[in-house]
């Protein structure tokens, strides 16, 4: 009911959608930028600019809560990468990453753990530079000596073989 | 991309790996596209699963202020009358001499304007605890919105609406000395509405349409 009002448009369901989600939604904004107001920012300007586009979402998609998650996730980055191109992209790369401790809360969750040993190490590897590090696919590969396209396959296929791992349940039950 | 497809631009998109162009080409591809529409889904339900697996916390007050699409609470006195009338709470005659600003939800002139429309139908809330707070439901003879009346209460009050075996919880209402409402447009008929103070439920309406579903 919840998905098909938000296709629809009405305007309840943004207020509702965020009652039920905005939780898990400022937290992936949080993971990404490590700033309370960034984070509060980003997910109302997300909301606020889904509510006027209006089409972004389709039931055919599957679940919303993960659409508005990587909405939101994807919005952080941008603003992560924009500020960090103002801040000496470079260094800001090879610091000690501030998602340090999310990477490491991440990995320390058994079936996170579990999942990622599945993947061979160059796809560990470059997941978690992707995913942990919010690298791009063209800092991945200047990191690692190799082509663009090399990684960004790699990364493709690195979240597919996520996708299998997990259970239908942890990956799929998201409402 | 390959065969019109967008390939691993699925995977790359949720986990945002795509620039401003790439982005808006899956997000337009996706759009007619079912099957590109659902590995983007998978990608974003793994890249959720990565999410959820970091460190949750709930957001704080200052955005669930920030995000209300629904409003805070306006002063439209005529309006909180009005309801007050319906729900039976006031009297008729002096109480607007007496009740000249009464907090009221701020989307009372959209029920008072959906009303007028057409003709409409009123379940009254049956209390499920004691103490409850006295609640009515007014909605049309079809489907397309409810509007909820909810006395004086010092508990927020969630709005769910039910059909079949789903609950949605469609309004939040403040607490307050004063009558309070939400006016909430929907597209499915709802078999009832029920009210909460948390998660338990202290009232409980069943709504009956005019006629029976299409």
């Amino acid at each position: 009911m919840l998905a098909r009002a938000f296709v629809n448009r009405e305007a309840w369901a943004y207020d509702a959608a965020y009652r039920a989600h905005g939780g898990m939604l400022y937290s992936a904004a949080l993971q990404v930028l490590r700033d309370a107001g960034d984070a509060a920012d980003c997910v109302q300007d997300v909301l606020l600019r889904l509510w006027r586009r209006g089409d972004a979402y389709r039931l055919e998609r599957g679940a919303l809560r993960a659409f508005l998650a990587v909405c939101v996730r994807n919005e952080a980055l941008s603003r992560l990468r924009k500020a960090r191109g103002r801040d000496r992209i470079g260094q800001t790369l090879d610091r000690p990453s501030a998602t340090g401790d999310i990477a490491a809360s991440v990995v320390d969750r058994e079936s996170i753990r579990g999942a990622l040993e599945t993947l061979t190490p160059k796809q560990r590897e470059t997941i978690e530079l992707a995913y942990m590090r919010h690298m791009t696919h063209e800092e991945i590969a200047s990191k690692l000596g190799e082509p663009t396209g090399t990684v960004k396959s790699r990364l493709s296929s690195a979240l597919r073989k996520l996708r299998e791992t997990f259970t239908p349940e942890e990956a799929f039950d998201a409402g | 991309m390959l065969d019109d497809h967008i390939g691993e631009n699925a995977e790359l998109y949720a986990l945002g790996q795509l620039g401003e162009l790439e982005s808006s080409r899956v997000e337009h591809h996706v759009r007619s596209c079912d099957s590109c529409a659902k590995r983007v889904g998978e990608a974003e339900a793994t890249v959720l699963r990565l999410i959820e697996s970091g460190d949750v916390v709930p957001a704080p007050a200052q955005l669930d202020r920030r995000i209300r699409f629904s409003g805070q609470p306006q002063r439209m006195w005529i309006a909180a009358i009005a309801a007050a009338f319906l729900i039976g709470l006031l009297p008729w005659g002096v109480s607007t001499l007496r009740h000249p600003d009464v907090e009221a939800g701020s989307n009372q002139q959209l029920a008072m304007n959906a009303m007028l429309a057409g003709h409409f139908l009123h379940a009254p809330a049956v209390a499920l605890v004691p103490g409850a707070p006295q609640a009515k439901v007014i909605y049309p003879r079809e489907s397309g919105w409810l509007y909820v009346l909810v006395g004086g209460t010092n508990q927020t009050i969630d709005v769910v609406a039910i059909t079949g075996n789903e609950r949605t919880t469609i309004a939040s209402i403040p607490p307050g000395p004063a009558t309070r409402s939400a006016f909430v447009k929907i597209s499915q008929r709802v078999s009832s509405v029920q009210l909460l103070e948390g998660n338990t439920p202290v009232a409980s309406a069943r709504i009956v349409y005019a006629s029976p579903a299409p």
